[in-house]
Protein backbone atom coordinates (compact mmCIF):
# COMPACT_ATOMS: atom_id res chain seq x y z
CA UNK A 1 0.00 0.00 0.00
CA UNK A 2 1.44 3.66 -1.55
CA UNK A 3 0.90 6.56 0.49
CA UNK A 4 -1.52 7.92 -2.03
CA UNK A 5 -3.64 5.30 -0.73
CA UNK A 6 -4.20 6.16 2.99
CA UNK A 7 -4.52 9.98 1.90
CA UNK A 8 -7.55 11.63 0.17
CA UNK A 9 -7.93 14.39 -1.98
CA UNK A 10 -9.83 15.84 0.38
CA UNK A 11 -7.73 14.71 3.51
CA UNK A 12 -4.75 16.50 2.06
CA UNK A 13 -6.69 19.79 0.62
CA UNK A 14 -7.80 19.81 4.68
CA UNK A 15 -3.67 19.16 6.19
CA UNK A 16 -2.90 22.00 3.80
CA UNK A 17 -5.38 24.69 4.96
CA UNK A 18 -4.01 23.49 8.48
CA UNK A 19 -0.86 23.41 8.38
CA UNK A 20 0.31 25.61 5.47
CA UNK A 21 2.02 24.64 2.25
CA UNK A 22 5.24 23.85 2.84
CA UNK A 23 5.74 20.38 3.56
CA UNK A 24 8.62 21.38 5.97
CA UNK A 25 6.13 22.71 8.26
CA UNK A 26 3.95 19.41 8.55
CA UNK A 27 4.55 16.67 10.93
CA UNK A 28 7.13 14.36 9.47
CA UNK A 29 5.13 11.55 9.15
CA UNK A 30 2.25 13.32 7.22
CA UNK A 31 4.70 15.19 5.56
CA UNK A 32 6.11 12.10 3.90
CA UNK A 33 3.09 10.62 3.01
CA UNK A 34 1.76 13.92 1.21
CA UNK A 35 4.67 14.40 -0.76
CA UNK A 36 3.83 12.10 -3.73
CA UNK A 37 0.24 14.69 -3.84
CA UNK A 38 2.42 17.70 -3.59
CA UNK A 39 5.13 15.73 -6.55
CA UNK A 40 2.03 16.10 -9.28
CA UNK A 41 -0.57 17.97 -7.59
CA UNK A 42 -4.34 17.93 -8.76
CA UNK A 43 -5.45 21.26 -9.89
CA UNK A 44 -7.86 20.94 -6.44
CA UNK A 45 -4.50 20.61 -4.79
CA UNK A 46 -3.00 23.21 -6.20
CA UNK A 47 -5.12 25.85 -5.95
CA UNK A 48 -5.01 25.11 -1.73
CA UNK A 49 -1.49 25.49 -2.09
CA UNK A 50 -1.54 28.34 -3.94
CA UNK A 51 -3.83 30.06 -1.26
CA UNK A 52 -2.35 28.57 1.48
CA UNK A 53 1.74 29.46 0.32
CA UNK A 54 0.50 33.31 0.20
CA UNK A 55 -0.79 33.06 3.94
CA UNK A 56 2.67 31.05 4.70
CA UNK A 57 4.49 34.17 3.67
CA UNK A 58 2.20 37.02 5.35
CA UNK A 59 2.72 34.53 8.83
CA UNK A 60 6.55 34.60 7.94
CA UNK A 61 7.01 38.57 7.96
CA UNK A 62 5.63 38.61 11.52
CA UNK A 63 7.28 40.70 13.33
CA UNK A 64 9.65 38.67 16.29
CA UNK A 65 9.12 39.30 20.11
CA UNK A 66 11.94 40.48 21.86
CA UNK A 67 11.90 40.02 26.03
CA UNK A 68 13.51 43.29 27.62
CA UNK A 69 16.60 43.14 29.09
CA UNK A 70 15.21 43.91 32.50
CA UNK A 71 13.00 41.15 32.62
CA UNK A 72 15.98 38.90 33.18
CA UNK A 73 17.17 40.06 36.11
CA UNK A 74 13.73 40.26 37.45
CA UNK A 75 13.32 37.13 37.25
CA UNK A 76 16.14 35.45 38.58
CA UNK A 77 16.21 37.74 41.57
CA UNK A 78 12.77 35.98 42.65
CA UNK A 79 14.75 32.62 42.08
CA UNK A 80 15.62 30.42 45.36
CA UNK A 81 19.32 30.99 47.14
CA UNK A 82 20.81 28.35 47.99
CA UNK A 83 19.96 25.80 50.74
CA UNK A 84 22.36 26.88 52.91
CA UNK A 85 21.44 30.50 53.01
CA UNK A 86 17.71 29.26 52.88
CA UNK A 87 17.86 27.41 56.14
CA UNK A 88 20.42 30.04 57.74
CA UNK A 89 16.91 32.46 56.92
CA UNK A 90 14.28 30.00 58.23
CA UNK A 91 16.57 29.15 61.63
CA UNK A 92 16.42 33.15 62.05
CA UNK A 93 13.27 33.93 61.81
CA UNK A 94 12.27 30.86 63.85
CA UNK A 95 12.56 32.22 67.45
CA UNK A 96 15.65 31.51 68.20
CA UNK A 97 17.48 33.59 65.51
CA UNK A 98 15.66 36.78 66.59
CA UNK A 99 16.45 36.43 70.59
CA UNK A 100 19.98 35.90 69.71
CA UNK A 101 20.06 38.76 67.46
CA UNK A 102 18.23 40.96 70.12
CA UNK A 103 20.96 39.65 72.95
CA UNK A 104 23.77 40.59 70.85
CA UNK A 105 22.43 44.00 69.86
CA UNK A 106 22.43 44.81 73.65
CA UNK A 107 25.65 43.43 74.11
CA UNK A 108 27.20 46.07 71.52
CA UNK A 109 24.68 48.41 72.93
CA UNK A 110 26.61 48.15 76.60
CA UNK A 111 29.99 48.38 74.98
CA UNK A 112 29.45 51.19 73.23
CA UNK A 113 28.11 53.26 75.64
CA UNK A 114 30.55 52.13 78.04
CA UNK A 115 33.40 52.60 75.28
CA UNK A 116 32.18 55.88 75.13
CA UNK A 117 31.95 56.76 78.50
CA UNK A 118 35.47 55.97 79.16
CA UNK A 119 37.16 57.32 76.14
CA UNK A 120 35.42 60.83 77.08
CA UNK A 121 36.73 60.63 80.92
CA UNK A 122 40.18 58.84 79.25
CA UNK A 123 43.23 61.22 80.76
CA UNK A 124 45.86 62.74 78.92
CA UNK A 125 48.94 61.66 77.47
CA UNK A 126 50.85 63.87 79.71
CA UNK A 127 48.24 62.59 83.14
CA UNK A 128 49.08 58.69 81.49
CA UNK A 129 52.64 59.15 82.00
CA UNK A 130 52.43 60.73 85.81
CA UNK A 131 50.72 58.26 87.98
CA UNK A 132 50.51 60.63 90.60
CA UNK A 133 48.21 63.08 88.86
CA UNK A 134 44.91 62.03 89.76
CA UNK A 135 46.13 61.89 93.45
CA UNK A 136 47.29 65.22 93.96
CA UNK A 137 43.69 66.17 94.46
CA UNK A 138 43.83 64.12 97.45
CA UNK A 139 46.44 65.84 99.42
CA UNK A 140 45.67 68.44 102.08
CA UNK A 141 47.72 71.49 100.60
CA UNK A 142 47.67 74.06 104.24
CA UNK A 143 48.69 77.26 102.00
CA UNK A 144 46.38 77.10 99.86
CA UNK A 145 43.50 76.17 102.28
CA UNK A 146 44.67 79.50 104.29
CA UNK A 147 44.23 81.57 101.02
CA UNK A 148 41.03 80.13 100.89
CA UNK A 149 40.08 81.85 104.10
CA UNK A 150 41.45 85.08 102.65
CA UNK A 151 38.84 85.29 99.74
CA UNK A 152 35.69 85.18 102.05
CA UNK A 153 34.25 88.64 102.82
CA UNK A 154 34.02 89.67 106.57
CA UNK B 1 42.60 26.21 14.50
CA UNK B 2 39.42 23.60 14.00
CA UNK B 3 36.42 25.76 13.39
CA UNK B 4 34.50 24.78 16.56
CA UNK B 5 31.39 22.27 16.47
CA UNK B 6 28.12 24.44 16.24
CA UNK B 7 26.25 22.52 18.63
CA UNK B 8 28.24 22.82 21.48
CA UNK B 9 28.80 26.52 21.32
CA UNK B 10 27.34 28.52 24.30
CA UNK B 11 24.99 25.27 25.75
CA UNK B 12 26.70 21.65 25.77
CA UNK B 13 24.68 19.06 24.61
CA UNK B 14 22.46 21.43 22.74
CA UNK B 15 20.83 19.74 19.53
CA UNK B 16 20.03 21.97 16.90
CA UNK B 17 17.31 20.06 14.41
CA UNK B 18 18.57 20.14 10.46
CA UNK B 19 15.57 20.51 9.10
CA UNK B 20 13.42 23.30 10.05
CA UNK B 21 9.84 24.14 8.88
CA UNK B 22 9.69 27.75 7.43
CA UNK B 23 12.52 30.01 7.12
CA UNK B 24 11.06 32.18 9.22
CA UNK B 25 10.72 29.68 11.91
CA UNK B 26 14.28 28.32 11.45
CA UNK B 27 15.68 31.42 12.38
CA UNK B 28 14.07 31.33 15.19
CA UNK B 29 14.96 28.01 16.33
CA UNK B 30 18.43 29.71 15.20
CA UNK B 31 18.36 32.31 18.09
CA UNK B 32 17.23 30.23 20.57
CA UNK B 33 18.24 26.37 19.88
CA UNK B 34 15.63 23.58 21.30
CA UNK B 35 18.24 21.71 24.74
CA UNK B 36 18.03 18.50 25.05
CA UNK B 37 15.72 17.11 28.35
CA UNK B 38 18.82 15.96 30.15
CA UNK B 39 20.36 19.59 30.30
CA UNK B 40 17.23 21.01 31.38
CA UNK B 41 17.07 17.82 33.98
CA UNK B 42 20.33 18.81 34.97
CA UNK B 43 19.80 22.28 35.39
CA UNK B 44 16.52 22.31 36.99
CA UNK B 45 18.19 20.00 39.71
CA UNK B 46 20.73 22.27 40.06
CA UNK B 47 18.82 25.52 40.37
CA UNK B 48 16.38 23.57 42.80
CA UNK B 49 19.42 23.83 45.03
CA UNK B 50 20.06 27.28 44.50
CA UNK B 51 22.95 27.01 41.66
CA UNK B 52 22.85 30.75 40.05
CA UNK B 53 24.74 29.40 36.88
CA UNK B 54 21.94 26.81 36.52
CA UNK B 55 18.98 28.99 37.16
CA UNK B 56 21.03 31.92 34.47
CA UNK B 57 20.71 29.22 31.51
CA UNK B 58 17.04 27.78 32.68
CA UNK B 59 15.82 31.49 32.19
CA UNK B 60 18.34 32.21 29.36
CA UNK B 61 16.87 28.80 27.28
CA UNK B 62 13.06 29.28 27.93
CA UNK B 63 12.81 33.21 29.00
CA UNK B 64 12.58 34.16 25.21
CA UNK B 65 9.90 32.02 24.25
CA UNK B 66 7.93 32.36 27.57
CA UNK B 67 7.86 36.60 26.99
CA UNK B 68 7.24 35.67 23.01
CA UNK B 69 4.04 33.24 23.71
CA UNK B 70 2.35 35.87 26.44
CA UNK B 71 3.15 38.70 23.96
CA UNK B 72 1.14 37.56 21.26
CA UNK B 73 -1.69 35.91 23.38
CA UNK B 74 -2.42 39.31 25.56
CA UNK B 75 -0.73 42.14 23.28
CA UNK B 76 0.07 44.12 26.41
CA UNK B 77 4.15 44.29 27.28
CA UNK B 78 3.92 44.92 30.47
CA UNK B 79 1.17 42.35 30.83
CA UNK B 80 3.51 40.00 29.12
CA UNK B 81 6.27 40.93 31.44
CA UNK B 82 3.74 40.21 34.21
CA UNK B 83 2.68 36.56 32.91
CA UNK B 84 6.61 35.91 31.95
CA UNK B 85 7.47 36.75 35.70
CA UNK B 86 5.04 34.52 37.27
CA UNK B 87 5.54 31.74 35.41
CA UNK B 88 8.91 31.86 36.64
CA UNK B 89 7.65 32.10 39.75
CA UNK B 90 5.67 29.08 39.59
CA UNK B 91 8.41 27.37 38.02
CA UNK B 92 10.94 28.58 41.11
CA UNK B 93 8.36 26.82 43.15
CA UNK B 94 7.63 23.71 41.25
CA UNK B 95 11.91 22.85 40.67
CA UNK B 96 12.29 21.14 44.02
CA UNK B 97 9.55 18.51 43.76
CA UNK B 98 10.56 18.71 39.90
CA UNK B 99 9.57 15.20 37.97
CA UNK B 100 10.69 14.31 34.52
CA UNK B 101 6.91 13.03 33.43
CA UNK B 102 6.77 16.50 30.88
CA UNK B 103 9.18 18.14 29.31
CA UNK B 104 10.08 21.43 30.90
CA UNK B 105 9.17 23.76 28.55
CA UNK B 106 6.21 22.03 27.50
CA UNK B 107 4.99 22.56 31.33
CA UNK B 108 6.27 26.31 31.64
CA UNK B 109 4.24 27.29 28.02
CA UNK B 110 1.36 25.87 29.61
CA UNK B 111 1.45 27.62 32.77
CA UNK B 112 2.15 30.43 30.54
CA UNK B 113 -0.97 29.93 28.64
CA UNK B 114 -3.21 29.47 31.53
CA UNK B 115 -1.70 32.42 32.60
CA UNK B 116 -2.98 34.14 30.07
CA UNK B 117 -6.05 32.55 30.09
CA UNK B 118 -6.41 34.12 33.38
CA UNK B 119 -6.19 37.32 32.28
CA UNK B 120 -8.48 36.69 29.30
CA UNK B 121 -11.21 35.79 31.93
CA UNK B 122 -9.91 39.04 34.36
CA UNK B 123 -10.79 41.28 30.82
CA UNK B 124 -13.62 39.42 30.26
CA UNK B 125 -15.37 40.11 33.74
CA UNK B 126 -14.80 44.07 32.73
CA UNK B 127 -17.89 45.69 32.02
CA UNK B 128 -18.20 46.06 28.36
CA UNK B 129 -18.00 49.64 28.25
CA UNK B 130 -14.53 49.33 29.95
CA UNK B 131 -13.32 46.81 27.29
CA UNK B 132 -10.81 48.59 24.87
CA UNK B 133 -11.86 48.87 21.32
CA UNK B 134 -10.87 46.18 19.20
CA UNK B 135 -9.06 46.87 15.75
CA UNK B 136 -10.60 46.19 12.84
CA UNK B 137 -8.41 44.13 11.30
CA UNK B 138 -9.38 44.42 7.90
CA UNK B 139 -7.93 47.69 6.37
CA UNK B 140 -9.34 48.92 3.55
CA UNK B 141 -8.40 47.86 0.38
CA UNK B 142 -6.31 50.84 -0.73
CA UNK B 143 -4.17 50.46 2.20
CA UNK B 144 -2.79 47.14 1.90
CA UNK B 145 -0.40 47.71 -0.93
CA UNK B 146 2.27 47.80 1.51
CA UNK B 147 3.68 44.86 2.77
CA UNK B 148 3.94 47.08 6.57
CA UNK B 149 0.38 47.32 5.88
CA UNK B 150 -0.39 44.35 5.68
CA UNK B 151 1.95 42.68 8.36
CA UNK B 152 -0.01 45.18 10.48
CA UNK B 153 -3.13 43.95 9.07
CA UNK B 154 -2.24 40.58 9.93
CA UNK B 155 -1.34 41.17 13.48
CA UNK B 156 -4.82 42.80 14.14
CA UNK B 157 -6.84 40.23 12.71
CA UNK B 158 -5.01 37.56 14.86
CA UNK B 159 -5.61 39.50 17.59
CA UNK B 160 -9.21 39.27 16.77
CA UNK B 161 -9.16 35.64 16.79
CA UNK B 162 -10.98 33.86 19.25
CA UNK B 163 -8.74 32.32 22.26
CA UNK B 164 -8.47 29.10 21.32
CA UNK B 165 -7.84 29.27 17.88
CA UNK B 166 -4.94 32.24 18.73
CA UNK B 167 -3.62 30.09 21.09
CA UNK B 168 -2.83 27.42 18.06
CA UNK B 169 -1.62 29.80 15.46
CA UNK B 170 0.81 31.25 17.90
CA UNK B 171 2.42 27.96 18.81
CA UNK B 172 2.19 25.96 15.55
CA UNK B 173 2.50 28.90 13.09
CA UNK B 174 4.36 31.70 15.10
CA UNK B 175 6.57 29.95 18.03
CA UNK B 176 7.58 27.31 15.53
CA UNK B 177 5.71 24.43 17.91
CA UNK B 178 5.08 21.14 16.74
CA UNK B 179 1.37 19.68 16.28
CA UNK B 180 2.54 17.17 19.16
CA UNK B 181 4.14 19.79 21.60
CA UNK B 182 0.75 22.58 21.12
CA UNK B 183 -1.97 19.84 21.75
CA UNK B 184 -0.02 19.35 24.52
CA UNK B 185 0.68 22.58 25.73
CA UNK B 186 -3.17 23.26 25.43
CA UNK B 187 -3.96 20.55 26.82
CA UNK B 188 -6.30 18.94 23.65
CA UNK B 189 -5.66 16.29 21.44
CA UNK B 190 -4.42 16.80 17.74
CA UNK B 191 -7.66 16.38 15.99
CA UNK B 192 -8.82 19.74 18.09
CA UNK B 193 -5.46 21.53 17.81
CA UNK B 194 -5.66 20.78 13.77
CA UNK B 195 -9.34 22.42 14.03
CA UNK B 196 -8.30 25.48 15.93
CA UNK B 197 -5.65 25.65 13.50
CA UNK B 198 -7.89 25.08 10.05
CA UNK B 199 -10.08 27.62 11.71
CA UNK B 200 -7.58 30.23 12.40
CA UNK B 201 -6.13 30.19 9.15
CA UNK B 202 -9.15 30.17 7.28
CA UNK B 203 -10.28 33.56 9.36
CA UNK B 204 -7.20 35.20 8.41
CA UNK B 205 -7.38 34.36 5.07
CA UNK B 206 -10.62 36.44 5.27
CA UNK B 207 -9.63 38.48 7.16
CA UNK B 208 -6.56 39.91 5.58
CA UNK B 209 -6.28 38.23 1.87
CA UNK B 210 -9.60 38.31 0.89
CA UNK B 211 -10.27 41.61 1.50
CA UNK B 212 -7.08 42.95 0.08
CA UNK B 213 -8.59 41.27 -2.89
CA UNK B 214 -11.65 43.31 -2.84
Amino acid sequence: MTPKDTLTETRIIALIETYGANLDAWPEGLSKAAAPFFAVPSDAIAQAISEEAELDALLSSAPSVEAPDHLYAAILEAAPSSPHRARGARWFFSGWGTRVAAGASALAMGLTIGLGTAAASAPTAAQADDPFSEIEYFIFDPIEFAEGFEDIPE
Amino acid sequence: MPAPDPICLGWPGVDVPTTLPLPHLAKRAQEQPIVSEDKDLADIRAAASGNRLAQSALVTRHMPRVYGLAKRMVGEPALAEDITQEAFLRAWKQLPRWEPRAKFSTWLHRVTLNLCRDSFRKRREQTMDELPERIDPGLRPDELFDQSQRTASLMSAIDSLPERQREALVLCSLEGKTNIEAAAIMDVSIEALESLLARARRKLKADVLKRGED
